[in-house]
């Protein structure tokens, strides 16, 4: 156990459990060396003899046998409250450290569970349906290419060609092969 | 149970004080957030606004169970320093 100035303790639980065992042992032991100072304490077996000095050699005998069983009480009572001290700081440390646990382990099961607004159904957007049409059909049309205004050549049909139809106002261009000249396109109808 | 006990009241105290600031900084975000959904609110109309509102609200409620959920942690961690201390003193009187 150790006990810093910063305010700290670093306990080993074991070892706390180790050492009361081994005072509990130590007591057992002075408990059998009591019981034999018990046994010092009778009358001796060989008597010393009727004699002034017999008498005080028995007497202080005895003195030291009930000195040596109260000596021996004091350690056997010093050694038993050694091991409940040491079995009641064990027990407390580890009652300490599972309460904090279960204290503070136990604020987890309040944590809220995240948010779930209940938010407006969305609406599936609405699918686009296009119009339906009737199908373009390109009908083969023939037409004679006349010069623009103004030209000195005489209308002349110089080639006769299928041209899809052109666009309003559209411009149709002939592409003899090296260049592109813009032409005006006569349409005629094909069944006519 | 760990082979060793081992408290560090300084550690505690420490770690206490971190949680308090990560807390501030968690309610600045979470104020950012409902801020935003605010504007949202004020800039689309209907549903979505309805819906950017009642966001915001949630958020403002989860905030707070957040941070009364932490204050308790705090609170019994204190409370568990506190306890430590006391007993520590104690147990080292018996070897006095």
């Amino acid at each position: 156990m150790d006990s810093g100035a910063a305010g700290s303790f670093r306990v080993h639980l074991q070892s706390l459990r180790d050492f009361a065992q081994k005072l509990r042992e130590q007591l057992e032991v002075v408990q059998r060396s009591t019981r034999s100072a018990a046994v010092l304490n009778r009358p001796p077996d060989l008597p010393l003899g009727a004699f002034a000095e017999a008498y005080a050699l028995s007497d202080d005998h005895s003195d030291a046998v009930r000195q040596s069983e109260v000596l021996l009480a004091k350690v056997a009572r010093s050694l038993d409250f050694a091991r409940s001290v040491t079995e009641l700081v064990a027990q407390r440390y580890e009652a300490l450290n599972a309460a904090g646990a279960r204290s503070i382990g136990a604020v987890g099961a309040a944590l809220p569970a995240a948010p779930n607004p209940l938010l407006p159904t969305v609406q599936p957007a609405p699918v686009y349906q296009p119009v339906p049409q009737p199908p373009v059909t390109v009908r083969p049309v023939t037409g004679s290419a006349t010069p623009p205004a103004g030209s000195l050549a005489p209308p002349e049909i110089i080639a006769r060609f299928t041209v899809p139809v052109p666009p309003d106002g559209g411009t149709v261009y002939y592409y003899n092969g090296s260049t592109t000249v813009p032409v005006r396109v006569t349409v005629e109808a094909q069944d006519s | 149970m760990a082979e060793f006990l081992q408290y560090d009241f300084n550690k505690m105290d420490l770690v206490n004080t971190t949680i308090q600031q990560r807390l501030g900084e968690f309610r600045n975000h979470l104020e950012a957030y409902k801020k935003a959904y605010v504007e949202m609110a004020q800039v689309w109309g209907g549903e979505a606004a309805s819906g950017a509102g009642q966001v915001a609200q949630e958020l403002d409620k989860f905030g707070n169970s957040v941070a009364d959920t932490v204050g308790v942690f705090q609170q019994r961690m204190v409370q568990h320093r506190e306890e430590s201390i006391a007993m520590e003193k104690r147990n080292t009187s018996f070897f006095a």
